[in-house]
């Protein structure tokens, strides 16, 4: 009786595919570079992440329309997922000033977070040479 | 996404209920009609169809039986089922794995590339689905409810990673409503998964809300004039009515269901409304909570309008329900749940309680728990239990690993005895709160990666006992009869 239904049961993936093809999509756009300051909480839920508030001041307005920041665009501050063991060295370059968060960017597009640097470098590739 | 979600979840509502009336299914009032005989009769060929915990009342004709003892045995049968409570510890299994994996996606895995989590993410949710098919083909029912939750929190962490990967910065309950319009598929094949789709459809909703800041950005951050922005208590009309048109959605909701199920899916009544009512007042905590936090608010008398009035309206609209039609009953959790976040309130600033706030959440499901031993007229054991919850209550909140063991060796005890006395509720509750207390000591673990594998083979354990007793109890409980 349930046969028609089975079908049914692949919903999930399909949905949440396209939902990672939509995104992959949406990282394309221009890549624009905006300084961070922060610290790292935690919770079950997200994991380890940090919470990052674009500083403008320091920011190279020029990557954008017109040299000015679009700060209304952005988000007040953003979570970035980090790996625990990472963490505290990532807490102190934050609070030195050298962490970027890199956004996907298109005017009149909510901007999607791909990359955080310290000193020019991905986060991640930055400690593990280290 | 909010708005798509809530589109999907209203048509699958309204699909649910067409699917229900195209099968021909009884109509609750029709229900209310099947007379005591004919419920005698099904229960007797359920009981005669599944493995039995204890010596069952349907051993006995209908006609031996005393009137009062029949009339009980055949309503908590028809309420419960004959494995009722090893049914929900079989969810509770299922939830430890989910948890579990959730907790190793959290972990964040840097070491492996996105493209590998987010194609091995699928692999997991087809292969899932596929196991899915499988049980309900080869009839497998007690696997096929652990594959299903399995499933459920499969898809929550899927839905996390997603998250993770593309560092979306979306909440909790975004999460939850996405993860209610995907993955109620689930429903059709194990309809009792409803006490986990319904309350966290609510938090999508956010039907709990009372002084989520989220609300007032939806709301009121879609107004660009500043006036009415100011206008503090226009957030509050704007919360009360959104919380008002969720919870008349959240009956409406459960009408559709109890008039679409199946006779045998009645069970899921009662434990829908326990743990929503849990789910309810945990949330109702944590706003507690947050109100700690900013002593600035929590000095506004508005604020304890805020908490206590949505009780209220709730406890009245319940009410006026049961005053009706005598089928919910919210109530007693209500009062109970009120009382105690009162006593939260009062004792908020005093120093036995300052500091550790985060008692809350599980201190109301200590109350709660308590109070469910009540209600459902566990006699004989009712001290032992009463007992046993303290301890438990006290051993919950040190994080040393010594203060974990005479707890469970208490619950150990109150099982053994409860076995003795061949008190399956009794046997069964000693197994929860000995669950409970293991899952809130794991909840201290710092590191999440140990905690997602510590939960998922607890999990699995703990599915493998409970098919065993399952399987096996029932025989050693008869012998004992014999005797």
């Amino acid at each position: 009786m349930k046969n028609k239904f089975y079908p049914l049961l692949f919903l999930p993936a399909v949905a949440l595919a396209l939902m990672m093809i939509y995104y992959t999509a949406l990282c394309n756009f221009q890549r624009v570079e905006v300084v961070v300051m922060g610290y790292d909480p935690k919770d079950f839920f997200s994991g380890y992440y940090m919470n990052l508030q674009p500083n403008w001041d320091k920011t190279d307005c020029s990557q954008f329309e017109n040299n000015l920041c679009p700060q209304k665009e952005f988000e007040p501050y953003y979570n970035y997922y980090i790996n625990r063991a990472h963490s505290d060295n990532l807490t102190k370059k934050v609070n030195a000033g050298v962490v970027k968060l890199v956004f996907s960017y298109r005017k009149g597009h909510r901007p999607l977070v791909t990359d955080l640097l310290v000193d020019g470098e991905s986060y991640f590739e930055y400690f593990k040479e280290r | 996404m909010t708005f798509i979600s809530l589109l999907l979840i209203v048509a699958v509502g309204a699909a649910m209920y067409f699917l229900g009336m195209q099968n021909g299914r009884k109509m609750p009032a029709e229900k209310a009609a099947v007379s005591t005989d004919e419920v005698v009769k099904s229960v007797a060929e359920t009981a005669a169809s599944e493995p039995q915990i204890s010596e069952p009342a349907t051993k006995h004709s209908s006609e031996e039986l005393p009137t009062e003892f029949k009339k009980y045995k055949v309503n908590e049968t028809a309420k419960h089922g004959e494995n009722y409570w090893m049914t929900v510890l079989l969810y509770f299994a299922s939830f430890l794995v989910g948890l579990g994996i959730v907790a190793e996606v959290a972990y964040n895995w840097h070491n492996i590339t996105n493209a590998v989590k987010l194609v091995g993410a699928v692999t997991a949710l087809v292969g899932n689905a596929t196991l899915l098919i499988w049980c309900e083909q080869k009839q497998k029912k007690v696997l096929k409810i652990v594959v299903a939750c399995v499933f459920a929190f499969l898809i929550m962490g899927v839905i996390g990673l997603i998250g993770q990967v593309f560092q979306l910065q979306s909440n909790i309950a975004n999460g939850c409503l996405l993860w209610a319009a995907v993955s109620w598929p689930l429903l059709l094949f194990v309809p009792s998964l409803l006490w986990l789709w319904l309350p966290l459809f609510c938090i999508g909703t956010r039907m709990y809300s009372v002084i989520f800041r989220d609300i007032i950005s939806v709301f009121i951050g879609q107004i660009d004039d500043t006036r009415i922005q100011q206008m503090f208590y226009m957030e509050n009309v704007y919360l009360y009515t959104f919380s008002a048109v969720c919870l008349y959605g959240y009956f409406i909701i459960y009408e559709l269901w109890v008039n679409s199920a199946q006779k045998d899916d009645m069970k899921i009544t009662a434990p829908l409304r326990f743990y929503s009512g849990v789910l309810m007042m945990g949330i109702y905590a944590s706003v507690v909570e947050t109100v700690h936090r900013f002593d600035a608010v929590a000095a506004n008398l508005m604020i304890y309008v805020n908490l206590f009035t949505p009780y209220l309206l709730l406890a009245l609209v319940v009410g006026g329900l049961n005053y009706v039609k005598r089928r919910f009953s919210f109530m007693p959790i209500f009062l109970v749940g009120t009382i105690f976040e009162a006593l939260l309130l009062f004792q908020m600033h005093t120093s036995w309680f300052s500091h550790t706030f985060e008692m809350a959440l599980p201190g109301v499901f200590v109350m709660l728990m308590l109070f469910y031993t009540y209600y459902h007229q566990m006699r004989r054991l009712r001290v032992l239990a009463t007992l046993a919850l303290i301890i438990w209550f006290g051993g919950t909140f040190e994080e040393d690993i010594f203060d974990l063991i005479p707890c469970l060796m208490m619950c150990a005890f109150f099982a053994f005895l409860a076995f003795k006395a061949r008190n399956r509720r009794g046997f069964n509750t000693a197994v929860i709160l000995a669950v409970l207390r293991i899952l809130i000591y794991y909840g201290d673990v710092d590191d999440l990666q140990y905690m997602g594998m510590y939960l998922i083979g607890s999990g699995i354990l703990m599915i493998i006992t409970i098919i065993g007793l399952m399987k096996y109890a029932p025989l050693l409980w008869r012998n004992e009869n014999e005797k």
